[in-house]
């Protein structure tokens, strides 16, 4: 059986590379593996945010990238609610399209992962 | 006069915390790289926050919330030009 394998995305884009590196990350193990599940918690919400205009710092903007999880067929992407209604984001305000867990649920389906890389 | 600058998010470190403890009555307070999120977030300092922009000693960079997709709800939105403006009117920086 394949290893269920869960990406933890703890940081805010572009404060650091550490967002680019786990979406690339991502992208690149979407290829082997099928049942991948992404998890955006604390400050790696702000990852999803729309409109970024990370060139006005002289970064990349990765959001585009985002966008490529469904054409990869990544389909569990998941959002910690907690951590967006704490930073005044909403729903509609996220760049992909994206499953909301609380606290609690997040913990229940790390449970199920075999293998965790947080970043 | 100290420019304090704070760089790291409110949400995953102490920087704002212990920042706003040194803050004296008349220093200034400048958000930038991902600590402006805590001017479009609910923090634990929010309302010290709110009083330190009452009396026009909290900034933003307009850059940092920019490329971030970030509104801010409190603060004075500065250039880096204007950053530069605030670290001559200040004897010193604080980088937090």
């Amino acid at each position: 059986m394949e290893k269920k394998i869960g990406i933890i995305n703890r940081q805010a884009p572009h404060g650091s590379s550490t967002a680019r590196e786990a979406l690339d990350l991502t992208l690149a193990m979407s290829a082997f593996n099928e049942s991948l599940s992404i998890f955006f918690i604390g400050d790696g919400v702000y990852q999803l945010l729309a409109k970024h205009q990370a060139d006005f710092i002289l970064q990349k903007d990765f959001q585009p990238m985002l966008q490529m999880l469904e054409l990869y067929d990544v389909e569990q992407i998941y959002v910690c609610q907690d951590s967006l209604s704490v930073r005044n984001i909403s729903v509609e305000q996220l760049v992909i399209k994206t499953t909301l867990l609380s606290t609690d649920e997040i913990n229940e389906y790390l449970q199920q992962q075999h293998q965790l890389m947080s970043f | 006069m100290i420019l304090h600058t704070v760089s790291r998010s409110p949400f995953n470190s102490f920087a704002l915390k212990d920042c706003v403890k040194q803050l004296s009555d008349n220093d200034l307070l400048l958000l930038l790289n991902d600590a402006v999120s805590a001017v479009s977030a609910t923090t634990d300092q929010h309302s010290y926050l709110l009083q330190l922009d009452q009396s026009k000693r909290l900034f933003v960079l307009d850059v940092d919330l920019q490329a971030r997709g970030l509104k801010a709800n409190m603060g004075q939105v500065v250039s880096y030009a204007e950053f530069v403006a605030l670290t001559i009117r200040c004897q010193s920086q604080l980088a937090w």
